[in-house]
């Protein structure tokens, strides 16, 4: 009898954990992709104050003036004001930096890819958060190494690209292809090899510039950020109590 | 009464007909759990790319949006409403504003712990202070970074990002997995090292059958750091859902996709599968409701064979 019972408590209690165990299975979808704006909800308070003192900390620095610019500076192609203040900026610096620390390797053409610059620089004063705005990404100043092919290779790319940020070279474009290369005022020679200063984004192969990894003859990392260079630089000219300033030069031109 | 039951019949309405209307308040969910009903939501971003701070933007779609304390609202809201909740990130959660280059990862992945995420996944734009950037970032999160077909063992992340994740809410079982992009080509090498990367759609086959049929999760969610979709054959967020079988959502993200409403597709076997990206930023949110009903294993009938369908 005893037994009985106790079978029968076991096969209640199974039964039980069965039925409070269900299975789910899928039987509706509802989706909706939502705009986050104020008509979706406020900002969550705790949130936001948790957020403010990073928030007040970092709006200190990005509002700190630097210098100033004598005119609005927006990329452009095949040249523009923008990248070519960009390319010189970079060509100055990377010859400076050279002179320094590696005669050696003094770059004779300094290339900033127009993709990697994110915004403009507006007319007067100029802050940190301009450059941030403008070079958002943690690149470093490199130095590329190239043989006379390896020049052509790479000119011939921002040929394709209908014009680039460049510095120390100028060419035509026809067609798609450059023409009339010049380095530093002169044709490029073979046997003569031409240090190009840039950023470790496309030196590496970025933005389909596979000639400065496949055709390299030599490389070195600066391990200084470009942005910190730009900074550094508009400073510089903000001492000596001037103003940054771009002009078109026909470096890259349509033949 | 009379007023509930109308609710309730307009719920359904809407599930049946797989529209996006609207339902307002809590009464769907209360309604829906009576009897024998459970809803799971799911709402998630992708490429918040540490926008932290709503956007100050030339362009009108995007002045004065999004925001990470507005998605914590909502997040919080809806969680109200529904515990049965989970919110989700597709990667890139680094790079894009100044809170990057001067706290690196730490503000954005606190203000994500705080505003409640459950789960993220590689971007990646997560390498660009290297494995190490990653590395010092990581203690930050309180929620886990799920990567299944990235394979750190040669690198000085071992260990660091699980596989899976499975998320218990009322009983139903969310298995979680994630895929990560290409990163040859795409990041600096130096910042990726030994990073072994594993062909995402092998991957994603091995964890969908792990999940549904060794752990018995009741709905499979992918995380994937692919992008929408390509031309030709490259992997992407709408081939992982065509060419699997137990997987029912997949979030994506690194296109920045502007999607109206998640993508329908047919996987494998012929069942539908959503398909999501919400656009970047946190300028979106996607918001997915998948409705439960108690059973003893069939598939009711009438509901199964529309969303089947």
């Amino acid at each position: 009898m005893k037994r009985i019972v106790f079978y029968n408590l076991l096969l209640i209690i199974g039964l039980l954990v069965y039925s409070c165990q269900p299975n789910y299975s899928k039987v509706g979808v509802e989706t909706k992709n939502l705009p986050v704006s104020i008509d979706l909800a406020e900002e969550d308070s705790l949130l936001s104050a948790f957020i403010q003192p990073y928030k007040d900390s970092l709006h200190k620095d990005m509002s700190r003036v630097i210098g100033v610019s004598e005119i609005e500076m927006v990329k452009d192609k095949p040249e523009g004001l923008l990248s070519n203040f960009m390319a010189d900026l970079l060509l100055e610096e990377g010859v400076a930096f050279c002179k320094k620390n590696h005669p050696e390797m003094a770059p004779a053409i300094a290339y900033v890819n127009y993709g990697g610059m994110r915004s403009s620089l507006p007319k007067g004063q100029i802050t940190v958060r301009n450059i941030f705005e403008l070079m958002p990404f943690e690149n470093e100043m490199v130095f590329v190494k190239l043989g006379k092919k390896g020049v052509e290779e790479f000119i011939n790319k921002l040929a394709s690209h209908g014009g680039d940020g460049v510095a120390g070279a100028r060419f035509g474009i026809n067609d798609g292809k450059a023409i009339n290369i010049k380095v530093a005022g002169e044709t490029i020679k073979e046997g003569k090899h031409y240090w190009v200063v840039t950023n470790d984004y496309v030196a590496s192969g970025g933005d389909s510039m596979e000639v400065f990894k496949t055709g390299r003859k030599g490389f070195f990392a600066s391990r200084l950020k470009v942005r910190d260079i730009i900074i550094g630089h508009i400073e510089k000219v903000q001492e000596n109590g001037e103003a940054i300033t771009s002009k078109l030069d026909g470096r890259i031109y349509y033949e | 009464m009379g007023g509930s039951i109308m609710n309730r019949r307009h719920f359904i309405k809407n599930i049946l007909a797989g529209g996006t209307g609207l339902y307002m308040g809590a009464a769907p969910f209360s309604l829906l759990a009576k009897e024998g009903h459970k809803v799971v939501t799911i709402i998630h971003t992708n490429d918040l790319h540490c926008h932290i701070e709503p956007f100050s933007s030339s362009r009108e779609d995007m002045d004065g949006k999004g925001g990470i304390a507005r998605i914590a609202a909502y997040a919080k809201h809806v969680r109200a409403e529904n515990p049965n909740t989970l919110l989700l990130d597709a990667g890139d959660m680094f790079q894009g504003t100044p809170y990057f280059n001067y706290f690196k990862g730490e503000v954005i992945l606190k203000t994500m712990g705080q505003a409640g995420y459950d789960a993220g996944t590689i971007g990646n734009h997560e390498f660009d202070n290297g494995l190490e950037g990653i590395l010092n970032a990581l203690p930050h999160a309180s929620f886990p970074l799920v990567s299944s077909n990235y394979d750190f063992k040669d690198t000085m992340l071992n260990g660091l990002f699980p596989r899976f994740k499975i998320f218990e809410k009322s009983g139903i079982l969310i298995g979680v997995y994630g895929l990560g992009i290409e990163l040859k080509g795409l990041v600096n090498e130096n910042n990726y090292g030994n990073t072994i990367y594993n062909d995402p759609l092998k991957v994603a086959l091995e964890m969908e059958t792990f999940l549904k049929k060794e752990m018995n999760c009741h709905l499979v969610v992918c995380l994937s750091h692919l992008g929408h979709s390509y031309e030709g054959k490259i992997i992407s967020d709408l081939v992982i859902g065509k060419e699997t079988s137990h997987t029912n959502l997949v979030i994506g993200g690194h296109t920045h996709s502007y999607l109206k409403e998640p993508v329908q597709v047919k996987n494998k076997k012929g069942e539908m599968v959503l398909v999501n990206q919400a656009w970047w930023g946190g300028l979106m949110v996607g918001h997915i409701d998948f409705v439960f009903e108690a059973g003893s294993g069939r598939k009711s009938s009438i509901f199964a064979n529309k969303l089947n369908g």
